[in-house]
């Protein structure tokens, strides 16, 4: 029995990952979250960050990471409205992320009674990433001119007074790629300003060096990241509902790991002992 | 834009040799251009030209989508043209296109239409677009599944290091394993959080700096080859 064991079907795996996202899905258990140091400095750098100065958040994801990254933008978004501070929705290198940043801000924007012009503005999607960021350290009307709308930038509100990169209160790269490279590359060493970086779980460990050197001042690694802000704002939302099948999921691959060497182990065994008895 | 499918036109009418010289000038110049105002510490006409200079890669960039969007028509004209197995999808391609194109322009200018704004953000993007743009992605989650079950086996000392590595930071990801273990306990150490995060930032944080510095090395010689036009390969040997 055992020996079977190392040689599952692929479609028997697949039913188990099916059968065990859809009952996590339907039947979510409660999970308590620990905040961690990385989701703890990214609340605290949005806590510094100075009543009326913009805050960019980068929208570097599309429809297929949404899963993860959009828990973490709606959690950012949430910090940023309650507490009043401006934010500009940006994308170098996506299309859609504009479109998702929109959809979450318009949302919550009627929830804290929040209003496109003054409390947020679209930048909209500005390739290439590289040289629109040179660009924006240097001068940032010049170099985004319209928001998504058409308006010219600086006749809204909340640009007053927004000349370049260094004029920001923070950024936060909401990411699935690399993206945060070229925003430590090309902004923030030339402007100074914190910088906080929102990847997938798959994207976390490429992070870790730029936490220790202190060039970004925290990190929200995938559902989980966005769990532990949640937590931090005392509300819950979808990062907490989206971390129980992430939970199951993690186990059945564990558990499936061991499975499978359980039946190498069965199998070596019947092998050597067939050897010995030859 | 005119001025630049004006000159790739011209381009197109010269012999290969001045072709490839005009590239590789184009090349060379625009390197040129970051490297001396970068390399030069203080403001010259240079600096005041980069955001128009940058200006110019997003038009280029603007016209690879273009092209992007054309060839993607091309390709899925032949199979309805000749009526190929799998014209299907192309007639999909070309109403989701087609729906999108028009749905998304006309409710960015006329956003006082509530319907078509409804059909483009609710039902095409989010409903559509999300939904299958999700699904695509999640079924790497079986891949991995079928994977991690096959390749993570106890073969050598190296596998065996790997594996218990993998099961440890899954297992901190699925936190509540050993949730229970109070913060104050002398056993805190055996808590997977914490030896999650003392593998990502111990091990693996020097594993990302050594590699970090090895692409940046990489990085500057590759830098250099397309600079110089130095690069030799399939794509660069081709006839321009």
């Amino acid at each position: 029995v055992l020996e079977r064991a190392g040689t599952i079907g692929r479609g028997w795996l697949y039913l188990a990952l099916a059968v065990v996202v859809a009952a996590s899905v339907a039947r979510p258990f409660a999970v308590g979250v620990d905040p961690g140091t990385q989701a703890r400095g990214v609340f605290n750098a949005i806590e510094r960050v100075p009543k009326g100065r913009l805050v960019v958040l980068n929208f570097e994801y599309d429809a297929g990471t949404e899963g993860e990254n959009g828990p973490q933008a709606r959690a950012l978004i949430t910090h940023l409205m309650r507490r009043g501070i401006p934010f500009a929705i940006l994308s170098l290198d996506t299309l859609a992320g504009p479109t998702f940043g929109q959809a979450l801000a318009d949302e919550l924007g009627r929830r804290y009674h929040r209003v496109e012009g003054r409390d947020w503005v679209n930048w909209g999607y500005k390739p290439p990433l590289d040289a629109t960021l040179a660009a924006l350290a240097r001068d940032i009307p010049a170099t985004i001119q319209r928001d998504f709308r058409g308006r010219v930038l600086s006749s809204l509100p909340l640009m007053r007074g927004i000349r370049s990169g260094s004029d920001l209160g923070m950024v936060v790269d909401i990411t699935p790629g690399s993206s945060f490279e070229s925003w430590l590359r090309y902004f923030t060493s030339q402007t100074g300003v914190p910088f906080a970086v929102s990847p997938t779980a798959v994207m976390g460990p490429t992070v870790y060096p730029y936490l220790d050197s202190g060039q970004a001042v925290g990190m929200l690694m995938g559902v989980r990241g966005a769990a532990e802000y949640e937590a931090l704002l005392g509300s819950s939302g979808p990062g907490r509902r989206r971390l129980t099948p992430v939970i199951a999921t993690h186990i059945l691959l564990v558990a499936l790991i061991l499975l499978g060497n359980a039946g190498e182990w069965a199998r070596r065994r019947s092998l050597r002992a067939a050897e010995g008895s030859a | 834009v005119l001025l630049f499918v004006a000159f790739c036109l011209a381009l197109l009418r010269l012999p290969p040799r001045v072709r490839r010289l005009v590239a590789s000038g184009s090349s060379f110049l625009a390197g040129l251009f970051y490297v001396a105002e970068y390399v030069i510490p203080w403001n010259t006409t240079m600096t005041d030209l980069k955001p128009d200079v940058a200006n110019i890669a997003a038009v280029v960039a603007a016209l690879a989508l273009l092209l992007g969007v054309t060839n993607l028509c091309r390709v899925n004209l032949q199979p309805l043209i000749h009526r190929r197995p799998g014209a299907f999808y192309s007639v999909v391609f070309f109403l989701g296109f087609a729906a999108t194109l028009v749905t998304g322009v006309w409710s960015f200018h006329v956003p006082e239409n509530r319907q078509v704004g409804y059909l483009y953000q609710t039902i095409l993007f989010e409903s559509v677009f999300r939904s299958l743009g999700g699904t695509v992605f999640s079924l790497l989650a079986f891949y991995l599944v079928s994977a991690a079950y096959r390749a993570f086996r106890v073969r050598s000392a190296e596998a065996t290091l790997m594996m218990v590595t993998a099961c440890l930071v899954l297992l901190g990801q699925a936190s509540l394993v050993t949730a229970w273990i109070p913060r104050d306990s002398a056993f805190y150490f055996l808590k997977v959080d914490w030896l999650q995060d003392w593998i990502m930032t111990v091990w693996n944080m020097a594993a990302q700096r050594a590699m970090v510095f090895g692409v940046a090395v990489g990085a500057i010689a590759m830098s250099l080859r397309l600079w110089l036009s130095l690069e030799r390969g399939r794509f660069f040997e081709q006839e321009l």
